[in-house]
């Protein structure tokens, strides 16, 4: 308990003060999903702010992914609202390609394109959706390439990577497009061990630059290190949220007590 | 032989490989766009659009090709004939008979083609699919850019010899009148006794075409080899 008070917490008051003149990022009201007559996710509130890092966890089958899947409209929900940014969700077809040019989204399998090189990857959205000209968007890719630190692997294959340089190179690809908010579904979960770690600084480089994230993970360490705020989930529903410190020295809720005492010793 | 080929033989040969390799690439080409559609129609999700697609691929693979291009071919050209009847002006117009060569030649081929579009469809992850749509891209761009070429490198072998049988289907067109290779070299081979001669003649064209269609598909294959390698 004292060893967690000493751990220093981002100062949080003048920001908060600030942002009540900002609309949220995203902003979950009321939503509920079913897949079927399976209730997956169970009236779902979550509002985040600019800048801020969330992280989700919970037990496999909780809905954290399916929640997140939402925000971009990989899933379609039956009740409620989604804003992202002002812009809700459902109200016309047009809006979802706005809400997508502002979300990027980085996945558990990767999902890079394998019949084109890193670079290939990187620049064929800024060229098709975003109509970069071609040398602008290399010089991005190649920009975002160096933030991931893999800018000698360009020219290569993705399925001449690693998986932890592969997941890297999904996070460039995703950032080429200049998302304001980044959402990561398990991004370490089909990774080796040994390449946990690469991927995890990535994404602590990005928190550090002020990106506002929402990360599905089973990584405590990382949520402790990184989130501004921790969201458990179980059988559909939020259960509890709250800063890490709290979340995880003094959770309230009992299904948070028992979650915890599982994964972290 | 070179007597026969100097004595006119070999610009009715000539003549014969123009139209064989016409309809055969006329059919390759559309059979392999009735492949994509196909499939696109089967994955559209409409009531019974797979089942619908299903039927055709099995109908047209188990019936053997020589009575369906039979049957599609005086079908077709019955009802395009009919239809240019009501045109007015158009009565006295008679069309090629290489429409509905090439269209009934499509259809059977085109069977082929939809099973291989599918099973290379289905070998993609859904993954790549959401992965284009959360990258922005329309329906219509992800197909193009990111599914399709995935679809081509997994089939390419395939499409080799869907390739080689489609210049071997023309052959069945010597039936209904058409003057391709077998049917330049049949009658060449009565009218002046001499069939080895002629359908050696007609074998030797076959497989050089054979020869450069595998050599084609090969540079194809090597072309995109690079980047399978070590994929998943």
């Amino acid at each position: 308990m004292s060893a967690a008070a000493s751990i220093p917490m981002p100062d949080k008051g003048p920001i908060a003060m600030n942002d009540t003149s900002h609309t949220p990022a995203i902003e979950i009201v009321g939503m509920s999903k079913w897949f079927g007559s399976f209730h997956v996710l169970e009236d779902i509130d979550l509002k985040v702010k600019q800048g801020e890092r969330i992280v989700v966890c919970g037990p496999s089958g909780s809905g954290k992914s399916t929640m997140i899947r939402c925000i971009n409209g990989l899933e379609d929900f039956q009740r409620g609202r989604i804003v992202v940014h002002g812009q809700e969700l459902r109200q016309r077809a047009r809006a979802l390609d706005d809400v997508r040019k502002k979300v990027g989204m980085v996945f558990q399998q990767f999902n890079l394109f394998p019949h084109l090189t890193v670079l290939e990857n990187c620049t064929l959205a800024q060229r098709w959706v975003h109509k970069v000209p071609g040398s602008v968007a290399i010089d991005i890719a190649m920009q975002q390439l160096e933030k991931v630190r893999i800018p000698e692997q360009a020219q290569k294959y993705p399925g001449q990577l690693s998986g932890g340089q592969q997941q890297r190179v999904a996070i460039a690809r995703s950032l080429c497009l200049r998302p304001s908010i980044m959402l990561f579904d398990e991004p370490t979960s089909s990774l080796d061990p040994e390449m946990v770690r690469e991927v995890l600084d990535t994404m602590a480089d990005l928190a550090r630059d002020g990106m506002t994230i929402i990360c599905v993970t089973h990584e405590m360490g990382f949520a402790r290190g990184i989130a501004d705020r921790i969201v458990f989930m179980d059988q559909g529903r939020i259960v509890e949220q709250a800063p890490p410190a709290e979340f995880f020295d003094a959770p309230r809720e009992e299904r948070t007590q028992r979650f915890l005492e599982q994964v972290v010793r | 032989m070179i007597d026969y080929l100097a004595s006119g033989w070999g610009l009715q040969f000539l003549s014969a490989i123009g139209t064989s390799l016409t309809v055969a690439a006329l059919g390759f080409f559309f059979c392999i766009l009735i492949g994509i559609l196909c499939t696109l129609f089967a994955r559209s999700g409409f009531r019974g659009s797979a089942g619908l697609v299903s039927l055709y691929t099995y109908v047209f693979r188990s019936l053997p090709d020589i009575l369906l291009l039979i049957l599609i071919f005086y079908t077709l050209d019955g009802a395009i004939q009919a239809l240019l009847h009501l045109v007015p002006g158009m009565s006295g117009v008679r069309l090629s008979a290489y429409v509905p060569a090439v269209i009934s030649t499509s259809i059977v081929l085109g069977a082929y083609a939809t099973e291989l579009f599918r099973a290379g469809w289905a070998d993609i992850p859904q993954g790549q699919h959401e992965a284009g749509r959360s990258l922005g891209f329309t329906t219509l761009q992800s197909l193009v850019l990111i599914i399709l070429p995935q679809v081509y490198r997994k089939i390419i072998p395939h499409l080799g010899s869907l390739c080689l049988i489609s210049l071997k289907e023309t052959a069945l067109l010597s039936i209904i009148g058409i003057p391709d290779i077998v049917r330049t070299a049949s009658i060449g081979a009565r009218s002046t006794g001499a069939p080895f001669v002629f359908y050696g003649i007609a074998i030797a064209i076959f497989v050089i075409f054979a020869i450069l269609c595998s050599r084609i598909f090969a540079h194809l294959e090597q072309r995109v080899r690079q980047d399978r390698a070590g994929a998943r």
